[in-house]
């Protein structure tokens, strides 16, 4: 069976070489040439890829309620999208003006005051039933590993894709987030080291306190 | 086909001698849909080994994946194994861009990352092959540095594992005759990638959203802030 058509358009309209032959290698660095050379643009390589793959330049703020992503924006002045982003150098400017104290004593209290609350959490957490495992109720029926992968994955895409509980006993499992995000890791970690909100975590932070360290009230929160 | 000019590693024994050795055996061939996977399978065939390749997918069902499987397993004549990517189990078991509303249920999941030998054992087991069955790549020295420090330090052949790189100190010029002479098509990842797809980055989910429309849709549908790949792009 050859190529589907829309592929070997695609091929035809995208690449130079007309389809059913082989692009032209690019060149590869001759590894007897230069040792060194070749060392540094190696290392030199694989930094800048290991900048371009890493992952972690988002945070998400989660909420308790429906409505607190959009009054955490509208309190800091920023808009969201549709998808409920919003670019971090936006949030930064946004709470440029937020007089955060970062002094040692201030970073304990913010620790502290975040300790308090998570622990309110934790308490929730442990009295909360834990989320059933997808993969329990899967009955081994088919046969060949290729089928019984298929059918292990289609039942954790099911379980990923239903509806979200809309008030889960963890506040880092709720569906009501708003998320930054910059160009890179060093990005987001000067934003946290910044603002204090590194106290919080990196990823998932509760928004509520976020709002605290920022300064900022939620509308009816 | 013996390429002129390959690699040369002192104490390394070259290719040739692999290929050779594999004659006449039943080899497992770990088949990425890449160059050197592909030209892998071509040396090996033209060694006289029989070859039993399988193929791992970074994720379920993306159409030109399935496609050019197809076209592969109709060209060689011969079924190919598609078993999930260890990656993909990584990705999930890391929370790789996922919401926050997920993060219980993947957790619930309890995934297991299993490693490469697991997934050769796995093959071995479902084809029903004796466990001394050797699993071939197309890793090159020349493909990078560190592949070659590990060839250098390591061999191209590992006893325990039953690996063995039998294209090892081919040229990328060597693998890319190979695959030109034997009139077979590279996949249409080369024509959006210049590569074969292995990751979740912008250089990927750009021309997947452009080329592949309703398979970006999939993907995002497993890990639904990738699109975050192309907003910071923009940034």
């Amino acid at each position: 069976m050859p190529l589907s058509d829309a592929a070997r358009r695609l091929l035809a309209g995208l690449g130079s070489q007309p389809p059913g032959t082989t692009p032209a290698p690019e060149p590869e660095p001759d590894p007897d040439a230069d040792r060194t050379g070749y060392r540094a643009r190696a290392k030199a390589e694989e930094e800048r890829f290991l900048r371009a793959v890493d992952p972690e330049y988002w945070l998400a703020f989660c909420f308790r309620g429906p409505g607190d992503p959009a009054a955490f924006a509208a309190a800091l002045g920023v808009t969201m999208d549709d998808r409920r982003y919003v670019p971090g150098p936006v949030l930064e400017a946004a709470t440029a003006a937020v007089r955060t104290d970062t002094s040692p004593a201030a970073r304990v209290r913010q620790m502290l005051t975040a300790r308090s609350t998570r622990d309110a959490d934790i308490t929730g957490q442990l009295a909360a039933k834990p989320a059933p495992d997808p993969l329990a109720s899967l009955r081994d029926t088919q046969t060949g590993i290729e089928a019984a992968s298929l059918a292990e994955f289609a039942v954790i895409l099911a379980a990923l894709t239903a509806d979200p509980e809309p008030d889960p006993a963890s506040i880092y499992d709720s569906p009501h987030w708003l998320l930054a995000y910059w160009a890179d890791r060093a990005g987001k970690d000067a934003y946290l080291a910044r603002t204090g909100l590194e106290v919080l975590g990196d990823k998932y932070l509760d928004g509520h306190q976020a709002a605290r360290i920022l300064g900022i009230k939620l509308k009816g929160g | 086909m013996q390429p002129a000019d390959p690699i040369e590693i002192e104490g390394v024994p070259p290719s040739a001698q692999l290929r050779e050795a594999l004659a006449g055996q039943t080899v497992i061939l770990a088949f990425s849909r890449g160059k050197d996977s592909l030209a892998a399978w071509l040396a090996l065939r033209d060694a006289g080994a029989a070859v039993i390749p399988y193929h791992l997918y970074l994720i379920p069902g993306l159409s030109w994946v399935g496609e050019s499987l197809a076209y592969y397993a109709d060209w060689f004549g011969t079924e190919i194994i598609n078993l999930p990517h260890p990656s993909l189990y990584r990705w999930l078991s890391t929370l790789l861009f996922q919401p926050p509303e997920r993060c219980r249920i993947l957790e619930a999941t309890r995934i297991v990352v299993p490693d490469y030998k697991t997934v050769s054992d796995t093959v071995r087991e479902h084809y029903g092959l004796p466990a001394d069955t050797w699993v071939c790549d197309g890793v090159r020295a020349a493909d990078s540095p560190n592949r070659r420090t590990s060839l250098k330090m390591h061999g191209p052949v590992n006893l325990s594992n039953r690996t063995q790189k039998p294209i090892w100190d081919w040229r990328k010029r060597h693998v890319m005759d190979a695959i030109s002479e034997a009139g077979v098509d590279l996949p249409p990842d080369y024509a959006l990638f210049n590569r074969s797809f292995d990751g979740l980055d912008v250089r990927f989910l750009r021309e997947i959203k452009r080329a592949y429309p309703a398979d970006y849709a999939t993907i995002l549908r497993w890990f639904p802030l990738a699109d975050l790949e192309l907003a910071r792009a923009a940034l």
